[in-house]
This record gives C-alpha cells, structure tokens and sequence, in this order.
C-alpha cells in the first residue's frame, strides 16, 4: 500500500473499486467503442438525431417567417432563446471546472469522469452558440456581431456587453475544445493499437497526433496540460460572467444587481454538474463501468451540487434582501412580483428544484442513492433553466410604467427549437460515446496504487505505519 | 539555528512574543483612549478601521480552517495550526467591540432615527408653507415623493437638497426596523456567540489530537464544517453589512458579503506565508513546513488575490456601467479627482498588479527560499490594512461634510495608529499565547504524516 492510501478510520475511500488494474481499465474503456452498438443506442441515437431534424426544420420556418413565429413580444423582448443560450452555456461550465480546476486542486477523483464533462461542454457550448445567431430576426446580419472590416465602415460596439459575449463564449469554446483533444491524443493512440481494422487504425493513429507514449511525449503532454488547465480556470470565470454582464450592466431592476457575475458562475457549475450527473448515471450503468465510476463519484459530485446549489440560494437571498433594503420601489416590486406575481408558478419552481431538492444531500444515505441522485439531477437542470427564464421573462414583462405590462406564451416553434438543441447535444453525445474513449484511460490510470513509484514497497509500509489509520508518532518517525 | 523537533516555542523569541504583542496592544490602547475622550467622532472611524482589519484576518482564519475540514485536506495539515492561532483569538474581538458598540452614534448615520428625524422635519415645513390643506392632499396622492415633489414645484420650488432630504428620509424609514438599535445590538450578539462557539470548538478538536490522537475528532471537525460554513458565510455577510455598508446607509451592494469574504481570505493567507516563513526561519516548524507549502499557499494565495480583485471589479464596473446615483455614491466618495483616488489607484496597482506579477512565476513560489513570495504576501497584507481604511475612512469625510474632492477628504490621524496598535496588540497576544500553549503544527493529525511528505505533482 502506497504512502496516500486513504484513512479509511477518517471517511477516505477508494476512487476505483479496489480490483481494477491497468488492464481493465483499458479493456472497460475502450471495449464501448468497439462492440457493436447495443439496441439502446441506436434507439437513441435516432430520436435524438430525429430532434436535430426537429431544430433544423424549426430554424429554417424561423429564417422563412421572422422571430414573430416566437412569442417573444414587447416588453418581452427576449425569452425563450437567450434562456437556452445561458442554460447551455451554463452546462457547459461543470466541464471546464472538472478538467482545470479540480485538476489544479489535485481532486483525483476527477479522473473518472472528466472526459465525460468536457465532451459534454463542448457539445453544450455547440448549442448555445446556435441562439444568439438565430435570434436576431434579419439572421443574414449575424456577422455584424464579429468585428470584421468591411466597406461600410460600420463596427460593433465594443462597448456592449452582447459583443464581449460573443468574444467570451468564442475563447472558450476553442481553449476547452483544445483542452479536450490534448487530453485525448494519450487514449486515442490507445485505440490506435488495440484497432483491428486499417481504416480504425488510420483515423485513431491521425488523431493520435504520432503517440508513442515516450518519456518526452509525456512531459511536452503534461505540461501542455498544466498550461491548459492554468489557462481554462480563469475562463470558468469568465464566460458566465460576461454572459451575467447581458443583464447587469443594464438599469433595468432585476437585472442590474452586483453579485450577478459570481451568482451566474455558481450555477453555471451547478446545472453543469447536474447535467453530468443525470447522463453519468445512464452511461456507467448501460456501459458498466461501475468498477470505474463508483458511488463514491456520485456522492462527491453530490456533495458539490449542495454547495453550489446554496451559494445559488445564497444569491437569491442576498438579491432579495438587498432589494428590500435598497429601499427602491422599482427593485422591490421585481422582486415580490417574481415571487407572487403572474410568473410565481416559474419563480418556486426555481427555488424548489435549485435551492430546496440539493438539501436533501445533506443525508450521506440521499446522496449515496443513485435513483435519488437521478431524479435530483433532473430537478436541477429544470430549477436552473427556469432560473434563467424567470430572471429574463419576469423582469421584463412588467416594466416601468404598467402600460408596458405583458405576458410572455410559448409558442409551438420555441418549443420545438429548444427540443432540437436538446436533440443536438444528444446526437453529438451518443457519437462521443461510441467513437471515443469517454473515461480518460491514462489519467485514471495514473491514480491506481499500481501508478505509484513505491508500489510493492512494502518496507516503506512498515516504516511509516500510518496506512492502517494509526497515525505514527510523526516527530520520532522521521527520526529528527 | 537549528529546527526545532517539539514544535514547541518554549525556549524561543516565540515564547516572548505575546508579550511584546500585549505591551504594544496597551500603548495603543492607551493612545486610543485619549483620542476618545479628546474627539470621539474621529476615534469611532479610526476604531472601526483598526478593528475589521483584524477581524478580517481572524473570521478569513476561521474559513481557512474550515475549508480544510470541508474538503478533508492533507496537505495543508501542517500550516492549518497557524490558521488555527489566528482563529482561535475570534471571540476576543466580543470585548474589542464594546468602544464600537459605545460609539455607533458617531458611526452609523441611521442611529439616531435618521429617517423619522427627516420625515418629521419634512411634514412640519409642509405645513407650514402650505397650510394643512395642501399636505392632505400629498397624502391622499399617496405621498409618492415624486407626487410630493411636482406639487412642491407647482407651489413653492423645493431645492435639490430638501427633494434629496425627503427622498432619503422616506428610504430609510422604510428600512426602520432592520436598521434599529436593539436588532442591530442583537444581530452582533449573534455574530460573535456563533463565532465564539466555532473557534473554540474547531481549536479544541484539533489541539486535543495532539496528545490524544484520537481519529474521531477529525471526524467532528469534518463532519461540523459543511453546517458551519454556511452559519459563517452568513454572519460574515450580515456584519459587513452591518458594520461597513451601513456606514453609507443608502448605498447598496448585492455582491458586498462576497467582496468582505473575498478580502478575509486575501488577508489570511498572506498572513499564513508570513508566519510559515518566519517559523521555518526560526527553525520553529521543523520540517514541517516545506516548500510543498509555500508553493500551495502561494496559489491559493495568488488565486484567491485573483478573486478579490474579480469580485472588486464586478462591484466597481456594474455599479459604473449603469451609473444610478444611489449607487454611484460609495465610489464617489473614492473615486472623484480629489485625495481618495490616489488610494483607490494604488489599491488597483499594489494590491493587484504587482502581486499578481511576483506571485505569478512557479519559480518565486518555490526557489530563493520563497523570499519573493514572502514579499508579495507582505505587500498584500499591507494593502489589506489600506483597503480596510478606504472602506471606513471616506465615510469620516462625509460625516464631517468634507467633500470628496477637497484635500481634507483624507486627512490620516495619529488616532489610526494609535487604534491599529491597540486592537492588533490585543489580538496578536491572545494568537501568540495560544500559540505558547500548544505544538505548532497538528502532530496528532491523523493526516500529519502525508502532509510533511506530499509533493506538488
């Protein structure tokens, strides 16, 4: 047993069931992108590529008819399509949080299901991109939004918010897209050697990028790595903040509150985590990787959901409090017409799903029960989309002066253009899961007691004696 | 000087130090007492500053200490007990609140009824320009100030300053209740029983595995942070709110709870780098405190100075961006071409660009024994107390009706120091006795022994 084997006495556990190796990593890992598909994938993945067809109809009818075949109205300016752009772009977060800052925090753990959350950041990233271009009505203007010379001299306000988005969420997508493939090139030289084909071989080997897995691959690799990672956390940041900015750097009460960049950025983690959640559970069951993603994944991504789902709540609380205590009439009605008013069906929606359904993780029993896990992690990504629409919709659909009071209905186009981003993500998804490898193989690897220089060691054992939760007598140990 | 293997201070400088700590703390309190009986309005701000500087470092301790336990943490086990001393010395700051609580009249512009005062001042002149008649009528109008106003300005033309009077009048009686004297009084009261109550549980937990060993207490400890962070994070938020936001008691800031936390982090891990370099070069920690250490705290120090600055700046740009008079006041105060904006840059510069330069490098974390970090830390730690006083100090000016603009806006008093000497005296002996006391690093932690190995991999 190595020198950080966990103090089981203190609640440290196993990060991989105890048997595993490095040959049944590989073997689990790689054998999903093998096999045939089962019958279950290719049922979802046609629905899924169905519900592309599904956006791609949709968005061709809205290019025909005009942003009118939405309901998005006056006040209602934006509605359904900026609420998807912030849910998506805030899924995408947990990716980016796991891969650089839990790997800059040394969270082992996060081996596990790392690959898992980054593929699915650029996927969702992929679909918040889809909304700001489509929602500006005269849709062969959208490159007005890139600063590109042109004869007309006319530019973008740099000084707006909405250009600064298309920066931020621009970055992001190509650091976390680079960031996934430098981590993949390891694995998929893995594919390359165990391919059985030529053509497997070929396309695996071109990815791989010439991997031999020498010495000096790895350390130009993980220092590639770090950079990356250092990179990326100030990017967790910054995306959600400048999606916050939208908002907060208006007048408009609701939306201009100070806090919005950390509050965004707290439950862009959280509903990334949670859609994490809901798809890890499908596939460490379907694919059985359950000796790899074990309850003890589930429990620690559950206990991150109670934080950032109460830092969400804390917002809440602080907006609510503050706009009471500001003692300006215009922020305190928002705020109680959000909770009473003709939206306060969408406003406990939000506080249950966000604030109240993460609590019950506060049970070690609740947050080891993956049915519960589940249907929490769905409550989650619900709460936090109908965050998003209560802060954009009840803000505005009463403004200032109650002749600009509306209601904001749904039509049938919204509904089937937010179903197609959802049937987008999932076709990119199911590919990953059948092309790719969707454990990192080689970091998981790297956390195995087998990884360790010292492993088999067993005089260091004897000497240190603190691996059987009896702490050694430090100061005599090391023999000062 | 060779390192010590006991961690004890006994037989060190270190075993003095509360002394020197108490004889200073004396002097200034001393000092500060004659400030208070000389000019008592300038005493309560100088107080005030001398006392969230320190109780920043203490409560940011405290979330040091409970960040470990929440993440079950082992290798930051041997620099937590440092944490823990600066911890431990948080219900002290119940007794150094008492000249606080006996000056609030000079501090917090709302205590003294602010609002009804105005209120009632407004409606007497009302009725007396206009006969009674008229003030019916604003009153079955709805008393809106706006409705106020154009009548005023149909009859008999208020001035801007009397329309601004009776807007802040009608804006702090509505807040009457939360911001009173008893629930204010009581709110403290909860503040430091919670606080209390933590650090001396968190420090008997852990200084009771020294000789005990005894794996349960981690336990506790791990198993009490969760609930207690969040019991923190709200007291902490509360009395910033309490003690530095109502200073300006119109002003408001959603993100200001976030900012004081961020800025009680800041200042206790500079102070962790500056103690882990001074008891390694004491020889007091052994090896104990490695290199491993400082190249972890100098992350987390240089991350969470990252944090602050972001958290400062969203406040700063939100507020300058949509630029609503109610808001823009706090930077007003700080940000006009007067005095305070050269505090304001240097704050920008000395807290934030030159740290994030010398704390960037993995090379000034690790090598040259950590002399850069150590530098850095300082500096950070220095600018700390300058924000502290750019926080308090502008609203001394606006008490004395001093615009921000004019030279006397800063006007930097013997009091400052005097108070800084006092409440730190006072607080770094209560840290350094306890740091007498008892071995300074956890050696009963069952995590000790991964801690003085582990490696930056």
């Amino acid at each position: 047993m190595s020198f950080d084997a966990p103090i089981k006495a203190i609640g440290e556990k196993d990060l991989v069931a105890p048997k595993s190796t490095f040959k049944s990593i590989t073997e689990a890992v790689s054998r999903v992108t093998e096999n045939p598909a089962p019958k279950g994938w290719w049922i979802a993945f046609l629905t899924a590529f169905s519900f592309t067809g599904v956006l791609l109809g949709s968005i061709g009818y809205l290019f025909w008819r005009g942003v009118g075949v939405w309901g998005n109205n006056s006040p209602v300016g934006w509605a359904w399509d900026i609420t998807n752009f912030v849910w998506w772009v805030g899924i995408g977060h947990a990716g980016t949080l796991i891969s650089a800052v839990l790997f800059l925090f040394r969270q082992k753990w996060r081996t596990s299901i790392n690959r898992f959350a980054e593929a699915m950041t650029i996927f969702a990233v992929i679909c918040a991109l889809i909304f700001p271009g489509i929602h500006v009505g005269r849709v062969w203007h959208a490159y007005y939004m890139f600063p590109i010379p042109n004869q007309m001299g006319a530019w973008p306000n740099f000084k707006s918010p909405l250009l600064w988005d298309v920066f931020a969420v621009g970055t992001y997508f190509t650091v976390s897209s680079l960031f996934w493939f430098v981590g993949l090139i390891p694995d998929l030289a893995t594919l390359r050697d165990r391919a059985k084909n030529s053509l497997r071989r070929m396309v695996y080997g071109f990815f791989s990028l010439g991997w031999r897995g020498s010495n000096r691959h790895w350390q130009n690799y993980e220092r590639a790595y770090m950079i990356l990672a250092a990179l990326s956390t100030p990017l967790v940041l910054s995306v959600h903040s400048v999606v916050s900015f939208d908002f907060a750097t208006s007048v408009e009460p609701g939306w201009h509150t100070t806090i919005f960049p950390p509050y965004f950025v707290a439950g862009a983690v959280f509903s990334g985590f949670a859609m994490v959640m809901t798809l890890l559970l499908v596939a460490r069951s379907v694919f059985k990787l359950t000796d790899l993603v074990t309850i003890t994944h589930v429990e620690l991504m559950n206990k991150i959901m109670l934080a950032t789902g109460s830092l969400v709540g804390y917002a809440y609380a602080m907006e609510f409090f503050v706009a009471w205590y500001s003692g300006n009439e215009y922020e305190r009605y928002v705020f109680i017409n959000r909770a009473t008013g003709p939206y306060a069906w969408a406003y406990w929606i939000m506080i249950t799903c966000n604030v109240i359904s993460p609590q019950l993780f506060w049970s070690k029993r609740l947050r080891t029960n993956i049915p519960l896990s589940f249907v929490v992690s769905i409550f989650i990504n619900i709460g936090m989309w109908f965050e998003r629409f209560v802060i954009i919709v009840t803000s505005l659909h009463r403004d200032f002066i109650p002749s600009s009071w509306g209601y904001f209905h749904p039509t049938l186009v919204d509904i089937t253009t937010y179903l197609g981003s959802l049937g987008v993500f999932f076709t990119l998804f199911l590919l990953f899961l059948r092309w790719v490898p969707m454990i990192a193989i080689a970091e998981l690897k790297s956390i195995l007691p087998e990884a360790d220089p010292h492993f088999g060691d067993h005089h260091e054992e004897a000497h240190e004696g603190d691996s059987h939760g009896e702490p050694s007598l430090a100061t005599s140990a090391e023999g000062h | 000087m060779t390192d010590k293997t006991d961690y004890r201070t006994a037989g060190t400088a270190w075993d003095n130090a509360w002394k020197i700590a108490a004889g200073l703390g004396f002097l200034g309190l001393a000092g500060a007492g004659a400030g208070f009986a000389a000019d008592g309005q300038r005493f309560a701000f100088s107080y005030l500053f001398a006392f969230v500087v320190f109780l920043t470092i203490s409560i940011g301790a405290t979330f040091f200490v409970l960040l470990q336990h929440l993440t079950n943490a082992g290798w930051s086990v041997t620099v937590r007990r440092t944490a823990e001393f600066f911890m431990s010395a948080l219900p002290i700051f119940a007794l150094l609140f008492l000249p606080i609580a006996a000056s609030v009249d000079h501090l917090f512009p709302w205590w003294h009824d602010h609002g009804a005062q105005h209120a009632s001042a407004t409606a007497v002149e009302h009725v007396e320009e206009h006969g009674p008649a008229a003030a019916e009528a604003n009153h079955v109008e709805g008393m809106h100030s706006e409705n106020a106003h154009a009548q005023h300005v149909a009859g008999h033309r208020l001035s801007n300053e009397e329309i601004e009077h009776q807007l802040h009048a009608e804006v702090m009686a509505s807040k009457g209740w939360f911001l009173s004297k008893g629930f204010f009084v009581g709110r403290a009261v909860v503040y430091f029983l919670f606080w209390t109550f933590l650090a001396m549980k968190l420090f008997r937990n852990s200084t009771l595995q020294d000789t005990t060993r005894d794996l349960k207490l981690t336990n506790r400890s791990q198993s009490m942070a969760p609930a207690a962070t969040f019991g923190l994070a709200l007291t902490t938020t509360f009395a910033a709110f309490d003690w530095l936001m109502s200073l300006l008691p119109n002003w408001y800031s959603t993100i200001f709870g976030v900012q004081i936390f961020a800025t009680t982090m800041v200042a206790i891990l500079s102070v962790l780098v500056l103690m882990g370099y001074a008891m390694r070069a004491s020889g007091l920690s052994g090896k104990a405190i490695t290199t491993e250490h400082f190249h972890d705290l100098g992350k987390l120090l240089f991350g969470f100075n990252v944090f602050w600055a972001y958290i400062s700046f969203s406040q700063f740009f939100l507020i300058w961006y949509a630029s609503i008079p109610e808001e823009t006041v706090f930077f007003h105060l700080r940000w006009s071409n007067g005095p305070w904006k050269y505090i304001s840059v240097a704050i920008v510069v000395l807290h934030l660009v030159v740290p994030f330069a010398l704390l960037l490098s993995r090379n000034t974390k690790r090598h040259a024994g950590q002399k850069v970090l150590a530098l850095g830390a300082a500096l950070i730690l220095a600018m700390h107390v300058v924000e502290m006083y750019w926080l308090v100090m502008p609203n001394y000016a606006a008490a004395k009706g001093i615009g921000p603009d004019l030279a006397g806006a800063l006007a930097p008093h013997w009091m400052d120091l005097a108070c800084l000497f006092g409440v730190g005296g006072v607080y770094l002996a209560a840290v350094f006795y306890r740091m007498s006391q008892h071995a300074v690093v956890p050696v009963g932690d069952p995590r000790f022994a991964r801690s003085k190995r582990f490696e930056n991999v």
